[in-house]
């Protein structure tokens, strides 16, 4: 740096070391030190720092210099180069683009500018709302929102409308058609199930019966059967056996095997007699008491008790099942229907009773059902049969067996007569032991008779029984069995060996009797022979001969003998002639008697061989009949199937029919329904065309009202934004807002109107693009436009020299502002005389006042200068007026077409 | 001039204007006469004054000559721009 004065380093100096200067130049500082004062040292020292001086002790003095000069230098550099920034925006840019932060000051400094104090209202409440975050909305009036919303709510009528419309219609009751009963399918399914169990239970029953468990079940109580246990094994295998038959019967609901079984019970009991000896009449009626028992408990019938006591009685036991068949089967179907759905359930039984509608199936199922009850019977009935048979067989083989027996008796018996009765052969026993023989042959040969007899009319018993449970089975059965017939034919040809070996005995018998005849006339003979010899010699004894008889007596006897024998010679003769004649008779009558047995053997012949070819016709009958029966089964079974299809079809029909017909009904309903709802729609849709009508009418009016209240409101918004401006604004320069978008509103609001038109291009242009100054920012500016103006007033257009404008500066710092003048009123004005300061003071009072016009014209008659620096202001201010007046011109005219319609 | 000068802001814009240019003159016044001073005057300080009221001299001149004649019109470079330039 150059040099500076000395005195100021030199000072400096000694004030940076800390030492008081001393006025000379020569020794500007004192020195403490050669003064030697310590303590006044320390207090100048502490004078020093009391006074202030500069900042740091040690530093001294140099280092403030240096921020001084700094401090200044930097400040002086800032503020000249802002201020060449300030006119030179190039400068200025320059500047922002290399310093930073340059931007932003260089804005606070120049751009700013002084503030103003806002004297808008909205502004201040606004900025700080800004700050805050609250931001202002702006909301803007859609006039055409009205209509709309109208039409808005006309269409939403309308649809709630047709939704209802839809719903009365949907609401139309339907009918159901109804399902077609359905018990077929319900009733079809036990029956199906039904005959397996039938047969199974009794089967189950005949089962544990042979088992020869006491059986107890549910159904078939047969409660004195287990006391019967201990008779006899056979009579049990007998009474397991009318078990098993009587269950298959009942669970069959064959009346006639139990009705068969009864004769059969009666007739058993006695045939079964025959082997063995001496049975009680008590212990048979038992057996059978058990049975009939069973079976009165089973078919819940009260047996009369007639037919336990006579079981014997072959015409009885035959009438008695007939009767009795006939009441059984009378009552049995009932019963065993009722039994059975006792026992079982019942769709079973009254499906039997009543058949209202079968499927096809169904009636398989009868069928099928039927087949096996037949089959049932069948085998009840042969096995019946067969039992019978059996029996039958054993007391015909009995029978035949005694009646052997009794003919072999009888001709032994025969025999020891002659052989008695022949005197020539001794033999070894003699004559008594040979009568003695006789005897005893008789009696054997009685008893032989008799249990012959005995047996052969059991045999016949049996034999009629069974002939009449064939009968029966035959007429019962729906065909005859092979096994029957077979049957048939056992029991004639056992009827036959019966008769036969009857025969015998009788053969045999006559025999005996001949024999007896015989015998009975020898002794007779000899009686009369002994009788003579008694006659004749009383006191000689046949068989007496004791000692000597004397010559008379010998002479006598003699005598008598040749009389005797001549006598006997005589009836010899005689003898031997009616011999003769008896032998021709005998020889006749036994040829009548070998006729007679000759007829009868043919009969029998005959019968038996009619018998077989009543079989034989029997079986072909037989055969014939199954073969028609499978026939007719199918048939019948085709004929239920065709029955069943035609029911289905008739069924299918009478469906369609009654669908068509509901259908039609329900269309006529539906018809009924929909022209009443019709006419409603009709009348509501007249109405609401009514309505429309009106509303149309109505909204006419009202658009046109709208209308012009839309350009009342358009013309008033103008006009208060001409007065207020942009009400956002911070200072009263961004206050302006461009016009255009409300004066297009209020063209178009003006519509087609050529007055409104004419009005609107009243409207300047600049005020439409830039916008225009309200009052009170007019005002604003108006301020400094005054001092501004206030400052120029003696320089004129010409421009005037630096030391003029200084002039006038001054003069206007001299020149007091006595306030805001009024114009005189009414007084004229002179405009020669009217300076600026008057009529700068003019123009503020009447703005004052409000009255920008009047400022206006005051500015306006400034002159020079201030004229110049005022232009802008005025030409605001021209702007301002003149959209004001088109705007208020706007609005009466608004208000002139649009306050009557706002009633 | 791209944003609009007010009228009542113009002198005052002039003014500005005419301040920074004295700064400027007097500045480059100074400088030279510093500079003149420390090459060829041995330090001595009147050219550095000499300098800064030739500056100021010149600076009153044009304030003076640009207040006279307000209606001269004050003409900038402006840059030709690029397309798509700012």
């Amino acid at each position: 740096m150059w040099r500076a004065s000395r005195r100021v380093p030199s000072r400096i100096k000694c004030l940076s070391q800390g030492r008081p200067t001393t006025g000379r130049a020569q020794q500007p500082c004192r020195n403490y030190a050669e003064e030697g004062a310590d303590k006044s040292a320390k207090a100048a020292q502490a004078r020093l720092q009391a006074v202030g001086s500069l900042p740091s002790q040690t530093s001294g003095g140099g280092v403030g210099r240096t921020v001084l000069t700094a401090t200044l230098a930097v400040g002086a550099g800032v503020g000249g180069l802002t201020v060449y920034a300030k006119t030179s925006p190039e400068f200025r840019r320059t500047l922002e683009g290399n310093i930073p932060y340059a931007r932003e000051y260089l804005g606070a400094v120049l751009d700013r500018g002084p503030k103003m104090p806002d004297l808008g209202l909205g502004g201040v409440v606004d900025k700080a709302k800004g700050m805050v975050g609250m931001g202002k909305k702006k909301e803007e009036e859609q006039p055409g929102s009205f209509l709309p919303k109208l039409s808005k709510s006309k269409a939403e009528e309308e649809e709630k409308q047709r939704k209802v419309a839809a719903d009365t219609a949907a609401q139309v009751p339907e009918t159901a058609v109804q399902p077609l009963p359905t018990e077929v399918s319900e009733v079809a399914a036990p029956t199906d199930a039904k005959p397996r169990e039938i047969l199974a239970e009794p089967i189950a029953f005949g089962v544990a019966a042979v088992m020869g468990r006491p059986q107890s079940t549910p159904q078939k109580p047969v409660p004195e059967a287990p006391p019967e246990k201990p008779p006899a094994p056979e009579k049990m295998d007998q009474s397991t056996a009318e078990a098993v038959a009587f269950a298959v019967s009942v669970g069959t609901e064959e009346p006639m095997p139990v009705a068969a079984k009864e004769p059969s019970t009666a007739r058993k009991e006695p045939a079964a007699k025959g082997p063995v000896k001496a049975k009680k009449p008590v212990g048979v009626e038992k057996p059978e008491e058990t049975a009939a028992a069973a079976i009165a408990i089973g078919m819940d019938e009260p047996l009369p008790p007639e037919s336990k006591t006579e079981p014997k009685a072959k015409k009885k036991a035959e009438e008695k099942p007939a009767s009795k068949k006939k009441a059984l089967k009378e009552k049995a179907e009932d019963t065993a229907a009722a039994a059975v759905a006792a026992a079982l359930d019942q769709p079973f039984a009254t499906e039997a009773r009543e058949t209202p509608m079968r499927s096809p199936e169904e009636v398989q199922a009868k069928i099928l059902e039927k087949e096996i009850d037949d089959l049932a019977d069948r085998a009840a009935t042969v096995a019946i049969i067969h039992h019978e048979l059996e029996d039958l067989k054993r007391t015909a083989s009995s029978a035949v067996h005694a009646q052997e027996e009794a003919a072999h008796a009888t001709k032994m018996h025969s025999v020891q007569i002659k052989h008695a009765m022949d005197e020539n052969t001794s033999g070894p026993l003699g004559k008594e032991e040979q009568w003695q023989a006789v005897t005893g042959a008789k009696e054997a040969k009685v008893d032989a008779l008799k249990l012959a007899e005995a047996s052969a009319t059991a045999a016949r018993e049996n034999l009629e029984k069974v002939r009449a449970v064939i009968r029966e089975s035959k007429s019962s059965l729906s065909e005859p069995d092979q096994e029957i017939l077979a049957a048939e034919e056992e029991l004639s040809k056992l009827a036959y060996e019966l008769e036969t070996a009857v025969g015998k005995v009788a053969k045999a018998q006559a025999d005996a009797q001949v024999m007896q005849d015989y015998q009975a006339l020898v002794e007779q003979g000899r009686k009369q022979f002994k009788k003579e010899l008694e006659s004749i010699m009383p006191d000689v004894k046949l068989g007496g001969w004791r000692g000597k008889l004397s010559e008379d007596e010998l002479n006598s006897l003699i005598a008598h003998a040749h009389r005797r024998i001549e006598q006997l010679q005589s009836q010899l003769a005689e003898q031997q002639l009616l011999e003769k004649s008896r032998m021709d008779d005998a020889l006749g009558r036994q040829r009548a008697e070998d006729e007679k047995e000759t007829l009868a053997l043919l009969k029998r012949e005959l019968e038996r061989q009619k018998q077989e070819l009543a079989l034989a016709q029997d079986l072909r009958i037989a055969q014939a009949r199954e073969q028609y029966e499978t026939e007719m089964r199918t048939q019948l079974r085709r004929q239920a199937a065709a029955h069943s299809e035609h029911l289905q079809d008739v069924l299918r029909v009478q469906e369609q029919e009654l669908g068509s017909k509901h259908q039609a009904e329900m269309h006529d309903a539906l018809m009924d329904e929909r022209d009443r709802y019709q006419v409603k729609l009709n009348e509501a849709m007249a109405r609401l065309r009514g309505v429309e009508a009106a509303i149309e009418g109505r909204a006419d009016i009202e658009r046109e009202a709208r209308k012009s209240q839309e350009l009342l409101i358009a013309c008033e918004t103008l006009k208060r934004l001409i007065n207020t401006g942009n009400e956002e604004a911070t200072s009263w320069e961004e206050r302006r807002v461009p016009l255009s978008r409300e004066v297009n509103t209020v063209k178009e609001a003006a519509g087609d109107s050529t007055f409104f038109q004419t009005l609107l291009d009243a409207m300047p242009q600049q005020a439409m693009e830039a916008g225009v100054y309200p009052e009170d920012s007019l005002r604003q500016r108006f301020l400094r436009v005054k001092r501004v103006c206030r400052r120029v007033a003696m320089i004129d257009e010409t421009g005037g020299t630096l030391f003029q404008f200084f002039v006038s500066y001054l003069q206007s710092l001299l020149l007091v502002d006595a306030g805001r003048r009024s114009l005189p009123p009414g007084k004229e004005v002179d405009p020669k005389k009217l300076d600026t300061f008057t009529l700068l003071s003019y123009a503020e009072h009447s703005l004052e006042n409000g009255d920008l016009e009047q400022a206006a014209r005051f500015i306006n008659q400034l002159k020079g200068e201030p004229r110049k620096v005022a232009s802008g202001w005025l030409e605001e201010a021209r702007l301002t007026l003149e959209a004001r007046q088109a705007a208020q011109a706007l609005a009466a005219a608004a208000a002139a077409v649009g306050l009557g319609t706002l009633v | 001039m791209a944003a609009e000068v007010r009228s009542e802001d113009e002198l005052g814009k002039k003014w500005d204007r005419c301040l920074a240019d004295t700064i400027v003159k007097m500045g480059g016044g100074l400088a030279v006469g510093v500079v003149f001073s420390v090459f060829l005057f041995k330090r001595r300080p009147w050219p550095v004054a000499f300098g800064t009221g030739v500056g100021l001299g010149m600076g009153y001149s044009n304030c003076q000559h640009d207040f006279r004649n307000p209606n001269l019109l004050h003409g900038t470079f402006v840059k030709k721009l690029e397309k798509g330039e700012k």
